[in-house]
C-alpha cells in the first residue's frame, strides 16, 4: 500500500466506452494544480500519466485548433492504464492511482475472452477503492427525446452494467465495513451551464435526467450499505473542456437494423473563442475525496482511510494541514448530496 | 495462411461497438505487460522472439474507415509462429511498413499510412461490417466472413514493399526514436535477425515511455532493441547500448553510448566470458547496493 514516502490511494472508474474518462482525469489534474497554487503542495502527473496526458492534450488541441470538435476524435481506450497523479510535499506523496479500461469491458460479451484475466484484476482494483467514480456523458441523457431515444440512452450508458459493478463495490465495502464515496459526475456539461461562459442554463434537467437515470445504481448502492455508515453518494457535474458548446446532436438507426435495434448517437460542438480548454467542476471531487480522508479520522474501525489518517499524522505534518485545508474548500453550488 | 502460424485482425465498425477480434482472439493478450509504457490508441509495437518462435502485436495502425460519429478507426495485428519461415518474413514485412509509416505520425487523429492502406484494401468497409455483425450474432468465430479473416491479412501484407530499409545491427541492445532514419533502419535490421535468423530477442515500440524507462522495459531481457514513438521520439538518435543502462554510466541516458558489438557466434545469448562477467558485476553491484541502503531500480 505505501513506502516510507507516499501511499497510494486506489480510484475506480466505471464508465461507459467514449465517455471520456482521459478528459475526466485531465480535468481533474488541471483543477486540482489550480486549488493548490500557491501552498506548499503540489500535484503532478508522474512517470508515463504525464507522456498520455500530454498526448490528450495534443490531441485535444488539434481537435479544438480546427474550430469543430468531436469528442470521439480523441480515440476510445483499448487497454487498461493507471493514471497515477502524486500530490507531494517535501518528499512524501499520495499517489492518487485511477485506473481507466475500455468501458466495453463492462459488457461480457463485448469484452474478449484474452481479456478476461485483466478484467479480474480491474474488478480487484475497483473492490478495493474507497471512491467510485461514475463518468456520465451529459450530451446523450441530455439529448434523448424520444423514447427510442431515451431506451438507446440507457444503452449507451450501461446503466445495467453499471449497477451491478456498483452493487458488487457496495457489498464489499458493507463486508469490511468501510465507508465509502460515489461520485456521479455528468461531463461535457458546458452546454448546460451558464457559469463558465456558455449562455443556456439546463442545469436542473440534467440534474432530474442523470438522477433519474441512475436511481438504479444509486438504489442498489443504498441497500448493499445499508448497515454501514459513511456511505456518501454525490453529484458533480463537470466541464470536461470548458470551451466547447454543443451545436448538434443526431440519433440514427443503423442501415438494415430492426425498430428495436439501438441508435447511434453523434454529437458536434463548436469552439468558444479563444479555443482554449477551462475545465470546472472537476477540482470538487479532489476536495470530496479529502473530505472523506478527514472523516476518517473520528471512525474507530480499521481500514485503509484510518491507515492513512494515521499514516498523515505520523510525521506528514504538511501534507496531511494539505488534504485537511483541501477539505474544508467550498463544494460550490454545482455539487449536490443525494 | 498457413498452419505454421495465425494471424488476428482487430478493429471497430461503423456502429462505435468496442474494438474486437474479428473471429478468433489470441490466447494471451502478451503485449499488456507494456500498458504503462504505451498508449496502444496510438503505434505500439511489441515483438518477442524465444525458441525459434515469434509472437508479434502492432497496433495503432490507422484506416481510412471512420465510424458514424466520424472518429477514425484503426486496426491492431497480431501474428504468432516460428522464425525463419515465410510467416517470419511476412511479420518483418509488415514490421518494417509499419516502422517506416511512423515517419507520418503527428500529434492528434492518425492518418492512414501503408499498413493501413493495404489492410483497408482487403478489409473494406462492407466485409468488417458483414464479420462484425457475424461476431455479435453468432457464437462461431470462424465461420461466414470470418473465416477469411487470414488470408485477407496475408493478402493485405503481400501486397506491401518488400524492400524493409534494414540497416545492418550487429548490437544486443538498442534504442533510438522515431524521427531517426538510423534508428528505423537499424531496428528494421534487429527485426531481421531474430524472425529471419530466429535469434532471442524483444523488440518495443512505445509512446509513453522514455529513455528513463529502459531498464524497467526491458532490463530482464536478453536482447532487446527499442525505439520510442512518441513525443521523445522526436529526438532523433538512435544508440546502442550497453544493458541495463546504468545512470552515469557509458550508455546509459546521463552517459556517452557504448556498445557490445556481437561477433556472428555471440549473437544468441549464452555463457560467453563477457556475459558471465556481466553476471558478476551485477552481483557485485547487488550486493553493494545492499550494504549501502540503496533500493532496485524497480522496486
Amino acid at each position: 500500500m505505501s513506502d516510507e514516502g507516499n501511499i497510494e490511494f486506489k480510484v475506480a472508474i466505471l464508465g461507459p466506452r467514449r465517455v471520456g474518462k482521459t478528459s475526466l482525469i485531465t480535468a481533474l489534474l488541471s483543477e486540482s494544480q489550480k486549488l493548490l497554487a500557491g501552498t506548499p503542495v503540489s500535484i503532478a502527473s508522474v512517470g508515463t500519466t504525464e507522456a498520455r496526458i500530454a498526448q490528450h492534450k495534443n490531441d485535444l488541441r488539434g481537435s479544438l485548433l480546427a474550430g469543430e470538435f468531436h469528442p470521439g476524435a480523441l480515440g476510445g481506450t483499448q487497454a487498461p492504464f493507471t493514471f497515477t497523479l502524486s500530490m507531494s510535499v517535501n518528499k512524501t506523496a499520495i499517489v492518487w492511482a485511477i485506473l481507466d479500461y475500455p468501458g466495453g469491458w463492462l459488457d461480457a460479451r463485448t469484452r474478449g475472452s484474452e481479456n478476461d484475466a485483466e478484467w479480474e484484476r480491474c474488478k480487484r482494483w475497483i473492490s478495493e477503492s474507497p471512491v467510485l467514480l461514475l463518468p456520465v456523458d451529459a450530451s446523450v441523457l441530455m439529448e434523448a427525446t424520444l423514447k427510442r431515444e431515451k431506451i438507446t440512452a440507457q444503452h449507451l450508458l450501461q446503466i445495467g452494467q453499471t449497477e451491478e459493478m456498483a452493487r458488487e463495490w457496495a457489498k464489499g465495502r458493507a463486508v469490511a465495513k468501510q465507508p465509502g464515496l460515489v461520485v456521479i459526475a455528468p461531463v461535457k456539461c458546458e452546454s448546460y451551464f451558464n457559469d463558465n461562459g456558455g449562455l443556456v442554463d439546463k442545469n436542473e434537467e440534467l440534474y432530474r435526467r442523470v438522477v433519474q437515470a441512475y436511481k438504479p445504481v444509486i438504489d442498489a448502492v443504498r441497500q448493499e450499505m445499508s448497515g454501514t455508515t459513511g456511505l456518501s453518494i454525490q453529484y458533480h457535474p463537470v466541464d470536461t473542456f470548458g470551451c466547447v458548446e454543443l451545436q448538434s446532436a443526431e440519433w440514427r438507426a443503423p442501415d438494415g437494423s430492426s425498430e428495436q435495434a439501438p441508435l447511434l448517437f453523434s454529437a458536434t460542438y463548436i469552439v468558444r473563442p479563444p479555443g482554449q480548454p477551462n475545465p470546472k467542476g472537476a477540482g470538487g471531487i479532489l476536495v470530496s475525496i479529502c473530505r472523506q480522508i478527514v472523516e476518517a479520522q473520528s471512525g474507530k474501525g480499521r481500514g485503509f482511510l484510518s491507515e492513512l489518517w494515521a499514516w498523515l499524522t505520523g510525521g506528514k505534518r504538511r501534507l496531511r494541514q494539505a488534504v485537511e485545508d483541501l477539505s474544508a474548500v467550498p463544494l460550490g453550488n454545482r455539487v449536490r448530496m443525494l | 495462411m498457413g498452419s505454421d502460424h495465425t494471424a488476428y485482425l482487430m478493429t471497430a465498425g461503423l456502429s462505435s461497438d468496442d474494438y474486437r477480434f474479428l473471429g478468433r482472439a489470441p490466447k494471451e493478450a502478451f503485449w499488456r505487460r507494456y500498458a504503462d509504457y504505451t498508449s496502444f490508441e496510438r503505434p505500439s509495437a511489441v515483438v518477442f522472439c524465444k525458441d525459434g518462435a515469434f509472437r508479434a502485436y502492432l497496433s495503432g495502425i490507422a484506416s481510412a474507415r471512420k465510424d458514424r460519429t466520424k472518429t477514425p478507426l484503426r486496426y491492431t495485428l497480431v501474428m504468432e509462429g516460428q522464425a525463419r519461415t515465410p510467416a517470419a518474413e511476412s511479420l518483418l514485412f509488415a514490421l518494417a511498413a509499419f516502422v517506416g509509416d511512423l515517419v507520418h505520425v503527428k500529434p492528434g487523429p492518425l492518418s492512414p499510412a501503408s499498413l493501413g492502406e493495404a489492410l483497408d484494401k482487403t478489409f473494406p468497409e462492407e466485409f468488417v461490417e458483414a464479420a462484425l455483425s457475424h461476431l455479435r450474432d453468432t457464437d462461431s468465430k470462424d465461420t461466414g466472413p470470418l473465416a477469411e479473416v487470414e488470408s485477407r491479412i496475408e493478402k493485405a501484407i503481400a501486397a506491401l514493399p518488400r524492400d524493409t530499409h534494414a540497416a545492418d545491427c550487429h548490437v544486443r541492445f538498442f534504442c533510438g526514436g522515431r524521427a531517426s532514419e538510423s534508428a528505423r533502419a537499424t531496428l528494421v535490421g534487429y527485426a531481421e535477425r531474430l524472425l529471419i535468423d530466429g535469434e532471442a530477442g524483444t523488440i518495443l515500440i512505445v509512446n509513453l515511455a522514455s529513455r528513463e524507462h529502459l531498464e524497467l522495459m526491458g532490463g530482464t531481457e536478453p536482447s532487446c532493441g527499442v525505439l520510442f514513438a512518441g513525443e521523445s521520439g522526436e529526438e532523433a538518435h538512435s544508440d546502442p547500448l550497453e544493458w541495463p543502462p546504468k545512470k552515469g554510466f557509458p550508455g546509459s541516458p546521463k552517459g556517452l553510448p557504448r556498445a557490445f558489438a556481437l561477433r556472428e557466434v555471440q549473437a544468441e545469448p549464452g555463457l560467453s566470458i563477457p556475459h558471465l562477467g556481466r553476471i558478476i558485476l551485477r552481483a557485485l553491484r547487488s550486493v553493494r547496493d545492499f550494504f549501502l541502503g540503496r533500493r532496485p531500480a524497480n522496486s
